[in-house]
């Protein structure tokens, strides 16, 4: 059987403290140098001062954080306004959501979980075909736009949980057609 | 004044620190597993409850522990593509397996390295960047000189911080082979250097959804070589 020989060098650094112990050698492997400073965690982050530079280099993320921090505004709004029993204020404010919609599912390349997001929401707006939305439904909503605003690097597995909270929420998250097509496929 | 294309980088380390992960006594063995089967070349150094580390292709190296994980590049490439792509794929696994649903820290650190032919031309080198105010003349009745000049500061604000570090480090490297070892040569050498020591870091908590490796170490890396001659005396 063979004999495998492991050598290495002795490396070490010309320190001449008084009073230091005599060190041991600096093993090369294993490296041992991580990072080192701040054991103390602060707060949350917020996600975008993660990505300063993505209006340059990610332009479809700095897109997303803009028109979800919109979006969010526009359902705030109708929230309040429907709390107030504004029905027709809240309908324009999720009107207002719905435009961006569009634009935020051309950045679905952030990740699978944003895209379908964005996409469940859109459907589930589009398929309340002009209906109020009520006030359970708009907090659903917003808990999903929320969501992806702060992790929009959500895996799929993760947006599926939130997408069925639309769904509990009295969503339909998908096209009606689907539903038609797989009646369809039973016969 | 220094510029950060005179260094040559020697290393690059991803690390990411989380409340202990006890689960970590169940799964060790199936993330190096899965580590083995994208990575055939896996080498194991150490294997204890708490932390196992592997080495890949004498490269890289990849550490899981209860509360914390690294991956080290040696030697990486300047563009640092692999390295991404890799430490991607781990932070993947490793919050995968261990079902970690926040970061208490995530760092990311470079060591660039400037040969010199002695320690005293690294000493002056560093002397020039003005980052540090030195004496002249006799001192403590010493006529001397600066050797081993340091300095290292941290720049933070709460999101985010860079611990810098420039610091004159001389290396004694001895090798001598066993006697009975024929075709080895010993070797006997001393490296002088100047370190450039940066690390980058999120002392926040961070979601894992907040978290895309790839674009936060492009985007950091590039906002270190944008910054770096600030610290490397071009202010």
């Amino acid at each position: 059987m063979g004999e495998v020989l492991r050598l290495q060098p002795r490396v070490s650094r010309k320190v001449d403290k008084t009073g230091d112990r005599e060190q041991a050698p600096i093993e090369i492997p294993p490296v041992r140098i991580t990072t080192l400073e701040g054991e103390v965690s602060k707060g949350q982050i917020e996600t975008k001062e993660l990505y300063p530079l993505s209006g340059e280099v990610r332009p479809e993320l700095a897109v997303a954080f803009t028109l979800l921090n919109e979006g969010i505004k526009h359902i705030v709004d109708a929230i309040n306004t429907e709390k107030k029993g504004d029905r027709i204020s809240s309908d324009d404010a999720v009107h207002r959501l719905q435009a961006l919609l569009p634009e935020l599912f051309c950045c679905r390349s952030i990740s699978d979980g944003f895209g379908s997001i964005i996409s469940a929401v859109y459907q589930s707006l589009a398929n309340m075909q002009g209906g109020f939305v009520n006030s359970g439904q708009l907090q659903a909503v917003k808990r999903v736009l929320s969501r992806i605003e702060t992790e929009p690097f959500l895996e799929f597995g993760e947006a599926v949980d939130e997408i069925m909270a639309l769904e509990e929420a009295g969503f339909e998250v998908e096209p009606l057609y689907y539903k038609y097509a797989a009646d369809m496929l039973d016969e | 004044m220094l510029n950060l294309s005179d260094f040559k980088l020697t290393q690059a380390v991803l690390e990411i620190r989380y409340a202990n992960a006890y689960i970590i006594w169940d799964r060790s063995g199936k993330i190096w597993t899965e580590f083995s089967s994208l990575w055939p070349n896996l080498h194991m150094l150490t294997a204890q409850p708490n932390e196992v580390l592997f080495r890949l292709e004498n490269k890289y190296e990849l550490s899981v522990q209860i509360d914390k994980a690294h991956i080290i590049e040696l030697e990486p490439t300047s563009n640092l593509d692999d390295f991404m792509e890799r430490a991607d794929k781990f932070i993947k696994l490793v919050i995968q397996n261990l079902e970690i649903i926040n970061f208490n820290r995530v760092g990311f650190r470079l060591v660039y390295v400037k040969g010199f032919p002695d320690s005293l031309q690294a000493a002056n080198s560093l002397i020039s960047t003005k980052m540090i105010s030195v004496p002249h003349g006799k001192q403590f009745n010493i006529e001397g000189r600066i050797s081993f000049p340091k300095y290292s500061i941290v720049w933070e604000s709460d999101s985010a911080a860079a611990r810098i570090a420039l610091e004159v480090v001389d290396k004694k490297i001895d090798f001598d082979p066993p006697p009975n070892v024929e075709g080895l040569k010993s070797a006997h050498f001393e490296t002088h250097e100047l370190v450039y020591d940066l690390d980058y870091y999120i002392p926040a908590k961070l979601l894992p959804g907040q978290l895309n490796v790839k674009e936060w170490l492009s985007q950091t890396y590039h906002l270190i070589k944008r910054d770096s001659k600030s610290f490397l005396g071009a202010i």
